[in-house]
């Protein structure tokens, strides 16, 4: 009877680790959707998305400081915030709705930019931050 | 003692004001017009100083040549003004001459600015101020990137973004003598090129370039980054501000990751 019990019990535990050890589907589908994203950072493509958006106009990037003496941050700020409170604060819900549809910047509005655009806009202010020089040559 | 005070201070004030303005960017008879449709017409003269440090080990023989043709090259391709549409700033007052902080406007800008470009040499970091600009000539470049095809490419210049100071390797000068101007572009603003449909243009960086040419674009972002890094284009006559070219310099020399290779001792 206890052997029983005991071959029961290891068979369940088999059948319980055979099972854990299986790849959800949830995490199948990240790892298909990892390989496909075909979001490509391109510097220059970036750059012009900031020059029509007219960030640096505001947020003016020589400044040594992280706020200027208007009290908006700088480009220097923005690279030193993290990452998704950049997202945040950028195109979620600040700019007091300047770039919404009804705003003063109507004409350049940021919710038409696509996830892999504003991906990309995330990262070149971040590499602002990360003092990586610019090649040449 | 209060009345002292600000005696003092005004008689500094005074000789401040009296004081010619320098810098790498020096502009007099700043005005704007505004069409009153969202258009804004600036104008000024403006003079573009770029301070050229030899820090190369047995000397750089053809420096004078490669810098003339750089002063050459940079004024050619200010030339003939700019326009900037889309320009998401604050709203002009041209009654007070003031940008009012508390109210957003898109303008259009027409840039209609002279430029005269010096390239000078200079031997000493005492003649840097710290908002020159400045191109440091260095023996070789360790850095390397990768481009947007996977490849691993050779630093012949490097600049430490917009505002900072300019380096370029004298063997890859000598071997493309637009690399110069190329790097100081970086100062003012513009980003590398790897289109394989752009090879033409200035900043196309991989090494195959068909020409040089500056887009109307790049031109009006450059100008559009002098008219913000004056600080206040409102006023007739202003400089570029303050960066600190000599501490930005030597942290940028010696950053381990970029692999500069100089004589440190001309470094003074």
């Amino acid at each position: 009877m206890v052997s029983n019990l005991i071959k029961l019990g290891l068979g369940s535990l088999s059948v319980l680790v055979v099972f854990s050890c299986q790849p959800s589907a949830e995490h199948k589908n990240s790892i298909v959707k990892r390989t496909t994203d075909s979001c490509r950072y391109y510097r220059y493509n970036v750059g012009q998305i900031i020059s029509n958006l007219g960030c640096k106009n505001c947020h003016v990037s020589f400044n040594v400081d992280k706020i200027d003496v208007y009290g908006i941050t700088t480009w220097r700020g923005l690279a030193a915030m993290d990452s998704l409170k950049l997202i945040d604060y950028a195109f979620t819900k600040k700019h007091k709705g300047w770039y919404s549809k009804n705003g003063d910047f109507k004409t350049a509005r940021m919710d038409t930019l696509s996830d892999c655009e504003i991906r990309s806009v995330i990262r070149y202010i971040k590499d602002f931050g990360r003092d990586i020089p610019m090649p040449s040559q | 003692m209060t009345t002292d005070l600000v005696h003092a201070i005004s008689a500094n004030l005074a000789i401040l004001q009296n004081q010619p303005l320098s810098g790498g960017i020096v502009a007099k008879n700043l005005h704007i017009s505004d069409n009153g449709s969202g258009e804004l017409s600036l104008y000024g003269d403006f003079t573009i100083t770029l301070k050229v440090l030899d820090l190369t080990t047995n000397g750089a023989p053809s420096l004078n040549n490669l810098m003339t043709f750089t002063q050459q090259v940079m004024t050619a391709k200010l030339r003939g003004g700019g326009y900037k549409g889309g320009i998401r700033t604050f709203k002009y007052n041209s009654a007070k001459n003031i940008f009012d902080k508390s109210k957003n406007w898109t303008y259009s800008i027409r840039y209609n600015f002279n430029f005269i470009v010096n390239v000078i040499q200079i031997s000493m970091l005492n003649q840097l101020k710290g908002n020159d600009f400045v191109l440091a000539v260095v023996d070789s470049i360790g850095h390397q990137f990768t481009d947007q095809y996977g490849r691993r490419q050779s630093s012949g210049g490097l600049t430490q973004g917009e505002g900072g100071p300019a380096t370029v390797s004298y063997n890859s000068w000598k071997k493309n003598k637009y690399i110069g101007v190329h790097e100081f572009f970086h100062t003012l603003s513009l980003d590398d090129i790897e289109d394989p449909d752009k090879k033409n243009r200035l900043m196309y960086h991989l090494g195959d370039n068909s020409g040089q040419i500056i887009s109307d674009t790049e031109r009006g972002d450059i100008f559009d980054f002098i008219r913000k890094y004056l600080g206040d284009i409102t006023k007739v006559s202003q400089s570029n501000i303050n960066l600190n070219t000599v501490n930005q310099l030597k942290t940028f020399l010696n950053n381990p990751i970029n692999g500069f290779k100089f004589n440190k001792t001309r470094f003074r």
